[in-house]
């Protein structure tokens, strides 16, 4: 998938990669490159400058943990970054939905 | 100096914002190439060349630089727009309590020696006053 449209949608993975629990920045690149298949050629810089904009708007909330002996800052849903990627998941199932419809159709 | 070294070299001096925000996003950088060429070399890839991969992988140091730059903008000014309205809401709060307050007082009458001993302007006048002098005049034996 190139670049830009990565980017369009790159809130929508990053609500998703930590919907099961908290994860650090390299295991959240990792979670969605090994679930994309590596389909998504982004580099893995992009994630933070996201992290930091979706923890400003109260969707993410950060924390630092020892992990191993090695200090890594986790992030976390908050209840509203919860219900924005539900929101965000039906937007995006609607819209996905509508492309297949027009591209198996026609 | 490492590429590791350097990439990170190259981020810091391109960062701005607070020493606070730019040392958290050093060390999860940091924490983010340690991992990441850990991961390779777990798979045999060789230090240096893990190294470089992981470097690459991140990304162009600038670009990075900015778009966290920018994320941080947004956020302080967000963190100023809160704070304004933290002061406004508390100022009209005390304000309608003072009013509310004035209201229910105003009703009652207020002994005029008390409502005096309140105005500090009042009692340093009177102070002065009982002194025999002025309150703008320095006293006795003092000044040119």
């Amino acid at each position: 998938m190139p670049r830009e449209h990565f980017s369009g949608h790159l809130d929508l993975l990053l609500l998703a990669a930590l919907r099961r629990g908290p994860r650090h920045g390299y295991a959240i690149s990792e979670h969605i490159r090994r679930l994309s298949g590596g389909r998504f050629d982004y580099p893995d810089g992009t994630i933070y400058p996201a992290l930091n904009r979706l923890e400003g708007d109260g969707l993410l909330s950060s924390r630092w943990v020892d992990l191993n002996g090695r200090r890594r800052r986790v992030y976390e849903l908050t209840r509203k970054g919860e219900s924005a990627f539900a929101g965000r998941q039906r937007e995006w199932e609607r819209h996905a939905g509508g492309i297949a419809a027009v591209l198996e159709q026609s | 100096m490492s590429r590791r070294e350097e990439f990170l070299d190259q981020l810091v001096a391109r960062l701005s914002g607070s020493d606070r925000a730019r040392e958290r996003l050093l060390d999860e950088v940091s924490g983010h190439l340690t991992d990441a060429i850990e991961a390779a070399t777990d798979l045999g890839v060789g230090e240096s060349e893990a190294e470089r991969t992981a470097v690459e992988q991140f990304g162009d140091p600038a670009e990075l630089a900015t778009s966290w730059n920018m994320t941080q903008a947004r956020r302080q000014r967000a963190g100023q727009r809160r704070a304004a309205l933290i002061v406004v809401t508390t100022a009209a709060v005390t304000g309608v309590l003072a009013v509310t307050q004035h209201a229910r007082g105003g009703s009652k009458e207020t002994p005029p020696a008390r409502h005096g001993s309140h105005a500090p302007e009042a009692g340093y006048t009177r102070w002065h006053a009982h002194q025999g002098r002025s309150p703008h005049r320095p006293p006795p034996g003092r000044g040119s």
